[in-house]
């Protein structure tokens, strides 16, 4: 299977009156095409930034891409103006963001603005009923009825499913969801997670999701990246990554998620918390937290250590370390 | 926008201007406003039908006061009707205040979108230029335009239009300062549209409303300033205006109030007019009243 996406050491920077700092620090990724791929972790450890770096489409124009590649379709996005970069977003690439209640423009009627989503790529013409068509795609009831409601007209789930009909309006060929149903109540995220992976398979589109709900990952996904600090430290299918994790911070991430056992409720929390990336700690970001911590750790960045179908970005998987460091 | 102007099926502008509609008749100035600009609308389209005399044309019954025979309104000095100046007055007013405060909202819209959506340093300069319009004396400008290029109804447009620009210009930055960081602004570059057109296509229909309020209130203000310079003779002379009326009024203010009197009062009535009108829409198009 051939890489849609590939991130290639791409390393995404924010210049601050009081410094700078770097929220996605030389990441690579690939997201074969057709597959769903999981980017976890906490808030503030870059998985949304590492997403708007993909089309370049930042909250503050203090940020810029500083160095590192994005391939789509083999395309190197890097290299595209504004203006080519623009025929990406929303065609090739579409985006479904958190709160629905505030992506949708308040005095424009959603058919207005699916149709405007399409109507930006390949004209005004079929425009309306094109809108129609993907409101009906994402479930709406009665979608040329729908159309003509405003935003406040709908709820919640509705306007998730509105905004994601924009997004996959003009067929494109990445799907990029942030966070799509944090903001959502459980029954309705099931709901969404469900039309997601429908969409999916009927338009064979690829999935890039973006989320701290590993249990949404665990569903959805088959090939999981977590992120610490700006950095990716684990990579692998989704299965073997879930059981046998082989980052400390996965480790730790995946004991402190609620697990209901026997009646009995444990949670279990991750002692620390993330660091500030203005001043990110040296060696691997994770050491100050790492239960297993060496003293590399505190100086080298730990390479990516591949461990049977995962990787790791860990210096107990490099066998010199551990025998000359490592605890008995 | 010319591409997303067909009118295309499903587009919801109706609805929302029945729902207007009831929210503005609520207030019954707003209600009296709008009947008293439609009134002053049609004496000017239809001034050929309703007036008596032709209103240049001089008789020799000068001076007559309100009441005479065939002059219900009176004559002026040239023995002018006065009823029927009054009534012909009406398109020069309107014309200009219109036109003036169309041409005044137009420029602060694209002044003050670009400086609010774009911010940083387009923002600083923009705002700089348009302070730089708040200081200068309005009347005194136009003053001094009128007397450097003549005088002429497209001239003073542009005068009028030139000197009012910056309050809307403001408005519209400040509200655009505020939607530019709306989320539903990050989904449409999202989608991949260029900047002029989140500008004028998403942002613009969520800060109309009280820019059209200033709209109305701008032409109260232009016909008054039209009025004035007409009032120190310095409106268009090949045209009847209440200003110009005024002017020759000045020398019989106490031997012919009526000449005075009854441009003064069209002058009232359509600045009220225009200043219920504004009143009106800012209640019912206000956002925070919605619901």
């Amino acid at each position: 299977m051939s890489d849609l996406l590939v991130l290639d050491h791409l390393t995404t920077r924010i210049d601050t009156a009081r410094g700078s700092l770097v929220p996605v620090d030389d990441v690579s990724l690939r997201v074969p095409a057709g597959s769903a791929v999981g980017l976890v972790g906490e808030s503030g450890s870059g998985k949304s930034m590492t997403a708007f770096s993909i089309v370049r489409l930042f909250p503050t124009t203090a940020a810029r891409v500083q160095s590192g590649r994005v391939f789509l379709d083999g395309q190197d996005l890097m290299t595209l103006d504004e203006a080519a970069l623009r025929r990406v977003r929303g065609r090739r690439v579409g985006m479904v963001f958190q709160d629905p209640s505030t992506y949708l423009d308040p005095v424009l009627t959603v058919g207005e603005q699916v149709a405007e989503a399409w109507a930006m790529h390949f004209g005004w013409e079929g425009a309306w009923e094109r809108a129609v068509e993907a409101l009906g795609q994402v479930g709406l009831p009665e979608p040329a009825e729908t159309a003509r409601r405003f935003p406040h007209e709908l709820s919640g789930g509705m306007r998730q499913r509105a905004i994601i009909a924009q997004a996959i309006v003009c067929r494109p060929q990445l799907l990029i969801a942030d966070e799509p149903t944090t903001a959502l109540d459980v029954t309705i995220q099931a709901q969404i997670l469900d039309l997601l992976r429908q969409l999916r398979a009927q338009m064979g589109m690829t999935l890039l999701l973006i989320t701290h709900d590993l249990g949404v990952v665990a569903e959805m996904c088959e090939i999981v990246a977590v992120m610490y600090a700006g950095r990716i430290v684990e990579v692998g299918p989704a299965q073997p990554v879930f059981l046998s994790p082989r980052h400390p911070y996965t480790q730790g991430l995946l004991a402190s998620a609620v697990s209901v056992q026997q009646a009995q409720v444990i949670t279990r929390v991750m002692e620390g918390s993330v660091p500030d990336l203005r001043h990110p700690p040296a060696g691997c970001r994770f050491h100050p937290r790492c239960p297993h911590v060496m003293p590399t750790c505190r100086t080298e960045v730990p390479p990516m250590f591949a461990c049977e179908g995962q990787t790791a970005a860990c210096w107990l998987h490099d066998p010199a370390v551990v025998a000359r460091e490592g605890r008995p | 926008m010319a591409t997303s102007a067909e009118p295309l099926e499903g587009f919801a502008a109706p609805r929302a201007l029945r729902d207007f509609w009831a929210r503005y008749r609520r207030s019954r100035l707003a209600v009296g406003g709008l009947g008293l600009v439609i009134a002053l609308v049609l004496a000017a389209i239809l001034a050929p039908v309703l007036a008596p005399y032709d209103p240049i044309s001089t008789s020799l019954q000068s001076l007559r006061p309100p009441g005479t025979p065939g002059h219900p309104l009176g004559t002026d000095d040239l023995g002018r009707d006065i009823l029927s100046g009054a009534i012909w007055g009406t398109r020069v007013s309107l014309l200009v205040g219109v036109t003036a405060a169309a041409t005044a909202v137009f420029i602060g819209i694209v002044i003050g979108a670009v400086a609010g959506f774009y911010g940083g340093r387009t923002d600083a300069l923009l705002m700089r230029v348009t302070e730089l319009f708040q200081t200068i004396p309005r009347f005194v400008l136009a003053l001094l335009v009128v007397a450097l290029f003549g005088r002429g109804l497209g001239k003073l447009v542009l005068v009028i239009g030139l000197l009012a620009w910056p309050q809307a210009a403001r408005l519209v930055r400040g509200q655009f300062l505020s939607q530019t960081s709306a989320a539903y602004v990050d989904a449409a570059r999202a989608l991949g549209m260029p900047g002029w057109r989140i500008i004028f296509s998403e942002i613009l229909p969520n800060v109309l409303a009280p820019v059209v309020v200033l709209g109305s209130l701008d032409v109260a203000q232009a016909i008054l300033l039209e009025a004035s310079l007409g009032f120190f003779g310095l409106g268009d002379p090949n045209l009847v205006s209440w200003g110009g009326m005024l002017n020759q009024a000045q020398a019989y203010l106490r031997n012919a109030w009526w000449m005075s009197v009854f441009p003064g009062l069209g002058i009232a009535l359509a600045v009220i007019g225009f200043n219920l009108i504004g009143d009106g829409l800012n209640d019912a198009i206000n956002p925070r009243l919605h619901e």
